[in-house]
């Protein structure tokens, strides 16, 4: 596994890392969108009351709701964009025959892709409190681990579900982008889930890890969360990942077995 | 218990109904064969060998390979199969001919010492030497085909199956191909297709050709 690790950070340094022009647009990047973040904040909200009694500024509340869904999120895409890497390539055929499944490469691959994308996480992070104030405590960070860990997992499963999508249906990447973010916005990344139509945001906890995910990271962050709420929590958010890799790994394989019979290639090489 | 390596059974291929490319296919093969499979454009090679790669599922019909069916091998065994598609892609673009070689190793779970010895061997090709530190979308159609068709027997597979192997090399590098081919068949067998009479002349140990979707 060791040298499986290895060799997708290099491929993915190549890919997407060498050039040094593209580490810069990286930091800038981050830093326009907080700025962004930063003056709208002050702008129009200055603080917000969403946890008992405990104003929070908003720039902390939008920040947090983006680190906490891009590294989980990101396994959802990373999957369905290394297939296409590889079918772009024409590798994706050599991914089917090797000693391990397609799921695992295609997760082996993604892992060190997240690599840099916790970078990214931690440049902002460093950002947002070396130019800008925010509420957060390295304590709390430490919290917050397991629970992305356990995510991880869960959105694999989703990541998978969507490739199983695209691998039937040979299209429908950009309808899965948007479905993400339909989820983001709604697991209230940038408000809080409190102003969406009175039960809705009850329902949403239960039916999206989205959700449960950002509000208990949320809770996390502002130390309003007890002991027994945190495991409660993560082993909620276990269950869903059990349930979630499982039926991933299973509808890919079924979605693959009718990808051989069709034998039909992506519309995107056509 | 089959005396053959590979039997083929009944094996159908439509796309759609009016489209049969392989009908009732039926052939057995030895261990330690070169099987070249010729045929017109559009006869069904390609579709035969990736029925055989377990890349394409057929209609109908049933393969096993060292007594082992195709359905375990897909899902159990799939490193029993070296492939070498055509096309002259089939590695990543961004990554060197070597990296590549890492890249599929890895997940082939090859030990490096041994593999480094073989890439040795091969490194006696100069197209091979010069293919492995060049980056793959930088090598030429020959370069990137040394490359593939290294790939396909790095794992010691049972069962190697070329499109168009030799298509592209010069006569030097066609002559290093067929030698490594036919030293490397112990345990196993190798089908590959071609155009060319001069590469089934060259490296076929029996031909096949492939009419009305059936192997003749």
């Amino acid at each position: 596994m060791f040298n499986q690790i290895k060799i997708c950070f290099i491929k993915e340094f190549r890919y997407y890392y060498q050039n040094p022009l593209v580490l810069f647009s990286i930091f800038l990047n981050e830093l326009i969108v907080l700025l962004v973040f930063w003056y709208t904040a002050k702008a129009f909200v200055p603080n917000l009351e969403i946890f008992s009694g405990k104003a929070i500024d908003y720039f902390t509340f939008i920040v947090i709701g983006e680190t906490a869904l891009r590294i989980p999120s990101f396994f959802i895409s990373i999957i369905g964009q290394n297939m296409k890497n590889a079918t772009l390539d024409g590798v994706f055929d050599n991914h089917l025959l090797l000693k391990y499944s397609p799921q695992y490469s295609f997760f082996i691959e993604g892992l060190c892709a997240s690599f840099f994308e916790i970078l990214k996480v931690a440049l902002v992070l460093f950002l947002a409190s070396v130019f800008f104030v925010i509420d957060i405590t390295f304590y709390a960070l430490l919290l917050a681990i397991p629970i992305q860990l356990i995510s991880i997992l869960i959105f694999t499963g989703l990541g998978l579900i969507s490739v199983s999508i695209l691998l039937v249906l040979k299209r429908g990447e950009a309808w899965l982008m948007r479905l993400v973010s339909v989820a983001t916005i709604l697991a209230g990344a940038y408000f809080p889930t409190t102003v969406l139509p009175y039960g809705l945001d009850i329902h949403l906890r239960f039916a999206s890890p989205f959700n449960l995910l950002l509000e208990s990271t949320r809770q996390i962050m502002h130390e309003q969360i007890s002991y027994q709420t945190y495991f409660q929590s993560c082993f909620i958010l276990f269950l869903w990942a059990i349930l979630l890799s499982t039926f991933g790994y299973f509808l890919f394989s079924k979605a693959l077995d009718l990808h051989k019979k069709s034998d039909k290639p992506f519309t995107y090489l056509t | 218990m089959s005396d053959f390596f590979l039997t083929i059974d009944n094996l159908n291929k439509t796309y759609s109904p009016n489209k049969l490319v392989l009908n009732n296919l039926n052939h057995s093969f030895k261990k330690e064969e070169i099987i070249s499979i010729q045929g017109d454009n559009g006869s069904g090679k390609t579709t035969l060998l990736r029925i055989l790669s377990t890349l394409s599922l057929p209609s109908s019909g049933q393969i096993t390979l060292d007594n082992v069916p195709l359905e375990v091998v897909s899902k159990k065994h799939r490193h029993f199969i070296g492939w070498m598609p055509s096309g002259s892609n089939g590695f990543y673009s961004k990554l060197t001919g070597l990296e590549n070689i890492y890249f599929f190793a890895s997940f082939y779970n090859l030990d490096t010492k041994p593999l480094n010895q073989e890439i040795e061997v091969w490194k006696n090709n100069s197209l091979f030497k010069e293919a492995i530190n060049q980056k793959f979308y930088l090598c030429s159609t020959g370069m990137k085909n040394i490359l593939l068709l290294f790939k396909a027997f790095m794992h010691k597979p049972k069962m190697i199956l070329l499109d168009e192997p030799l298509a592209s090399f010069d006569n030097e590098t066609a002559i290093f191909a067929s030698k490594m081919i036919t030293n490397n068949i112990n345990n196993k067998i190798v089908l590959f297709t071609s155009h060319q009479e001069l590469d089934v002349k060259k490296l076929a140990t029996r031909s096949l050709m492939i009419r009305g979707g059936m192997l003749v």
